[in-house]
């Protein structure tokens, strides 16, 4: 494996919540796809995923029910609340002014 | 989102085996996809697992994350901390017992007061928005604005057509007429005297209360010299004596003579005027009332809606200075105080005494007990958490902030708390069923006094503040320790600052205890003083009942004397009386009978303006509220046979006696006091005296003089009386005193049981005077207790405080010495070994202890001198500063600290030195 920036604080959270927004999935499958759509740029310890995944549960976010995986396995899938929409939304729009704003700080210090 | 946190924690809670297992599933499941996945990529399965196994990390760990998240975390964590500390109670039953004791008596006491409290002074009364009602006192000597007192009935209308504070205005009157009490009669009931209040119309109103059956008085019903043929009755008074009949309403009864309609019934909640007033009837208005300056009128009224009790004083004392200008004789002299109603409540009419006041310096007494109990409470955990410093530490050193030390502590003190607070809610419970069984009756409400919702969370809240307040000091001071220092060394050694807290704890307790001691003292010796006060009479084997002829029979006005009606008295009661006598005396039981116009013991008194024939008129200025400055005298009315009856003793002179009657020469008989007070050097018998109170008074020979007798227990030296036959009072009479021609107190000395003689009396007055009842039939012993009851019972309660409060130093004395023993175990040891005798070690532990004490007691008398004035207004013929009783309660205190040092002292002084040296 090569360079992983270590996961930013925070970040976590709105990761589980876009990955879960795709389709629901189990605990397992949040890591996979996580990797997935970053790109492996960045790092998930795979343990720190549960307290993540309950915290969000526990809020309401997230909902969950155990079922069968597709290999006939049990798993515990969870998927988005209409309240874990909502979150989604909002923290998405948070980062693309976040990321645009320091964008734009970098580029004029180059410039 | 705080919903959903709420039911995902409380889902947590109760599904918490399932929820385990479904987490250890999750993860393992996770586990094992991953191993496949690597498998996939060319592993052996087994290296696979454990790759897999080390990429998720510390399992046990992301385990009690998970739990943090959902809340569970702090429910585990307290559940621990409560577990731990029951354990560690059960581990040293010393300290349980000790503390949890302590505690309850505590929360005991306080809880007991507080109940008392709650039904006397906070619960509001039964009536509608009773925050609204207020009682209007008079003040009658504006110089002594706390002498409060009743209106005359202009007064009472000024404020209620004058005033714009108060939707309506009531007033009543138990003394109206002279008659507390009306008999009731009629065929086939036997007649009674029955106690009831005169109102006036807008008294229900007023109140806001409504009759259940009928109605109440009118206007119309109201006029002045027509007493209006009407009367309601109370819920008791209709189901007692009228068999809760429905169709009482409109039904006419024969009340003191004279037919009377029943109007209506009051419902069964309506029990202001308390459970023995058991009738109402109109406002007895005669024209002699209305004009006087003087009357027995209280009034109560309901403010506005948004008008303050402030407000409406502000108003009454502008109308007062008004109408002093405009009505200086109605109104000159006079102050009004507004108060609310529930606090008036609390003034006692009849022994004048306020509960209230006696009440709130009982919680504070209490208040002080539980402050010792917490002290004690607090050292114990000081010296435990010494104990603990080293887990203390150990448990910060391997990753425990201090908030979660803190918290653990303090959870760990819950289980003791609440002990402590189940303990003394049974202490309290029993000693307010002691309390209900032994209470005066005017204790307001008395009835009501329980246990409630309200005193239960009163007592919760003590005790979560308790172990909050005793548990966090000791708790901060254990988690500063600095860890690595108290790792290393061993568990004992306090510091210094630690020591010098439970000194001053000790010495806190100890000037507290003496606080109340004192206290306690300075009441059990106003007591025994009341107790012992020579009453110059026999109380005992003593029956007094009181005997009275119906008021409109018995007097008529005929005019004004100065600013109160002039009454002429018919010779029928005297004559009655005298027929009463004359037919007791033949009862078999009876010893001797006599009568009295005032109640024997009973604490009221007419006095009277005199002169003494053939002195010159002492110059004196008339004052400028019109009474003279003249000698005034106590006056009694008696019949034969009442020193012998009372056993008074006779001095010089004579008795009255069968010639003392109406058409022979006037003659009184005078007291010791008055004897001595202005016959000095000379003998009053064969002198003349008149009264100086009616136009046609006549000059009475003094025929003798008898021994002193107080008018009642509380009175503090003896007043000059003149007794005068009965059957040669005059037949005018002026203003209030006309109330106390109608009728006498019988009192019979009886050869047994007074009270079995009773029915036998009943008999024998109805052969004399069929229509009238003898009433309030009872021993001059249960007077005189009645009267002391009161007294008794703060005295009792404070003694019991104080003893409480004594105990508990003396446990917390032990408890600081014990500990200094312990600790400095092997330094006697050492000492010991090193040659020092066992009395050189006993002194050694008790210097400190001496100290300790020495500091309390002068700090607790200190305090107690400060303090003590505030019962000042209960003691009798005691200072507040009496040397007697604080030196009593010093010594007493000091033998109990010196016992609880010494048992401890000495065990240090019996150790075996070697095992000593090995202590640790």
């Amino acid at each position: 494996m090569g360079d992983e920036a270590a996961l930013l604080p925070g970040t976590l959270d709105v990761l589980i919540l876009k990955s879960i927004s795709l389709a629901p999935e189990h605990g397992y499958g949040v890591l996979l796809r996580i990797q997935q759509i970053t790109g492996g740029a960045l790092l998930v310890e795979q343990g720190a995923l549960y307290p993540a995944l309950a915290r969000l549960e526990h809020q309401g976010l997230l909902a969950s029910e155990w079922g069968t995986s597709d290999n006939n396995r049990r798993a515990k899938y969870y998927r988005l609340t209409a309240a874990g929409r909502r979150r989604l939304k909002s923290e998405t729009e948070r980062w693309e002014r976040l990321a645009l704003a320091m964008s734009r700080a970098l580029r004029a210090q180059e410039a | 989102m705080m919903w959903a946190k709420v039911r995902s924690l409380a889902s947590g809670l109760v599904r918490r085996r399932r929820l385990e297992d479904e987490m250890a599933e999750e993860i393992r499941l996770h586990i094992d996809a991953r191993a496949r996945d690597l498998v996939r990529s060319g592993l052996e399965p087994d290296a696979a697992w454990r790759r897999a196994r080390l990429e998720f990390g510390a399992v046990e760990r992301y385990k009690e994350e998970v739990r943090a998240a959902r809340g569970l975390r702090l429910v585990d964590e307290l559940r621990a901390d409560l577990t731990c500390g029951l354990r560690a109670l059960r581990r040293a039953p010393g300290f349980t017992a000790v503390a949890a004791v302590s505690l309850a008596l505590g929360i005991g006491a306080n809880t007991l007061v507080f109940t008392l409290v709650d039904a006397a002074l906070l619960r509001p009364l039964a009536l509608p928005e009773s925050h609204r009602l207020v009682t209007v006192w008079n003040i009658p000597d504006t110089t002594k604005p706390d002498r409060l007192g009743t209106h005359s009935i202009t007064r009472y209308v000024a404020f209620k057509d004058l005033t714009r504070s108060f939707e309506s205005v009531a007033a009543h009157n138990g003394l109206a007429c002279g008659i507390k009490s009306l008999g009731f009669a009629e065929d086939g009931i036997p007649p009674e005297r029955v106690l009831g209040q005169t109102v006036s119309p807008s008294m229900f109103r007023t109140l806001g209360v409504e009759p259940m059956l009928g109605r109440t008085f009118t206007e119309a019903e109201d006029q002045v010299d027509q007493l209006a043929p009407v009367v309601v009755l109370s819920h008791r008074m209709w189901q007692r004596r009228y068999a809760s009949d429905g169709n009482i309403v409109g039904k006419t009864i024969v009340l003191d003579r004279q037919p009377t309609t029943i109007i209506g019934v009051m419902p069964e909640r309506f029990n202001f005027f308390g459970e023995q007033v058991e009738f109402f009837v109109p406002l007895c208005l005669t024209r002699a009332q209305v004009e006087s300056r003087v009357g027995a009128n209280t009034v109560i009224a309901r403010l506005k809606a948004g008008v303050t009790v402030e407000q409406a004083q502000t108003e009454i004392d502008a109308l007062g200075e008004r109408l002093a200008a405009t009505d200086p004789v109605h109104h000159r002299g006079f102050g009004a105080k507004v108060e609310s109603l529930q606090r008036s409540a609390t003034r006692s009419a009849g022994t004048g005494g306020d509960y209230g006041s006696a009440l709130l310096m009982l919680q504070g007494a209490v208040g002080v007990v539980l402050l010792i109990a917490c002290a004690n409470v607090a050292g114990l955990l000081l010296a435990r958490t010494a104990a603990r410093r080293t887990e203390v530490a150990l448990r910060q050193a391997i990753g425990a902030s201090r908030p979660r030390m803190v918290r653990q502590l303090v959870t760990e003190t819950l289980p003791l708390a609440l002990l402590g607070g189940g303990l003394g809610m049974v202490l309290a419970w029993g000693g307010l069923r002691l309390f209900v069984r032994t209470a005066p009756p005017d204790f307001p409400r008395v009835q009501d006094v329980s246990i409630d919702l309200r005193v239960l969370s009163f007592t919760a809240i003590v005790a979560l503040v308790t172990a909050l307040v005793f548990a966090v000091l000791p708790a901060l001071q254990a988690s500063r320790t600095h860890v690595t220092g108290a790792l290393k060394e061993s568990s004992r050694g306090a510091t210094a600052g630690r020591q010098r807290i439970r000194h001053a704890l000790v010495v806190g307790q100890i000037a507290l205890a003496l606080l109340l001691l004192v206290g306690a003292g300075l009441l059990l010796h106003s007591f025994a003083r009341v107790v012992g006060n020579e009453l110059g009479a026999d109380p005992t084997n003593l029956l007094t009942f009181d005997f009275r002829l119906p008021a409109r029979e018995s007097y008529k006005q005929i005019g004004m004397f100065g600013s109160s009606g002039l009454f002429e008295v018919s010779a029928v009661p005297a004559n009655t009386v005298e027929r009463v006598l004359q037919r007791l005396e033949t009862v078999p039981g009876v010893q001797s009978v006599a009568a009295t116009n005032t109640p024997p013991f009973g604490g009221s008194s007419a006095d009277v303006p005199f002169r003494i024939d053939g002195r010159a008129e002492p110059s004196s200025a008339i004052s400028v509220a019109g009474a003279a400055s003249r000698p005034t005298v106590m006056r009694v009315a008696i019949t034969r046979g009442f020193f012998q009856t009372m056993k008074v003793p006779l001095r010089g002179g004579r008795d009255f006696d069968q010639r003392d009657i109406a058409t022979a020469p006037f003659v009184v008989i005078i007291n010791e006091t008055m004897a001595r007070q202005y016959f000095s050097g000379e003998d009053p018998v064969g002198q003349y005296l008149r009264f100086d109170s009616l136009p046609n008074e006549q000059p009475r020979q003094i025929v003798g003089i008898v021994g002193d007798t107080l008018v009642g227990p509380f009175q503090a030296s003896h007043q000059p009386a003149v007794y005068v036959p009965h059957l040669q009072q005059t037949s005018l009479a002026a203003g209030p005193t006309v109330f106390m021609r109608i009728g006498m107190y019988f009192v019979v000395r009886t050869l047994g049981d007074p009270m079995a003689i009773v029915p036998n009396i009943k008999r024998a007055v109805a052969e004399v005077d069929r229509a009238t009842p003898i009433a309030n039939a009872g021993t001059v012993e249960q007077t005189l207790d009645a009267q002391v009851r009161s007294l008794r019972l703060y005295t009792w309660l404070l003694g019991l405080f104080g003893a409480v409060a004594a105990v508990l130093a003396a446990v917390g004395i032990y408890g600081v010495v014990a500990h200094s023993v312990t600790e400095r175990t092997r330094e006697f040891g050492v000492r010991m070994a090193l040659g020092a005798r066992r009395a050189d070690v006993l002194l050694m532990v008790l210097s400190r202890a001496t100290r300790l004490i020495a500091a309390g007691l002068v700090l607790g008398l200190a305090n107690a001198i400060a303090f003590s004035r505030v019962l000042e207004a209960n003691l009798f013929q005691v200072t507040a500063t009496d040397p007697l009783t604080y030196m009593a309660g010093s010594i007493l205190l000091l033998l109990v600290a010196a016992i609880a040092s010494t048992v401890p002292a000495s065990r240090a002084a019996g150790l075996d030195p070697i095992v000593a040296l090995r202590h640790d």
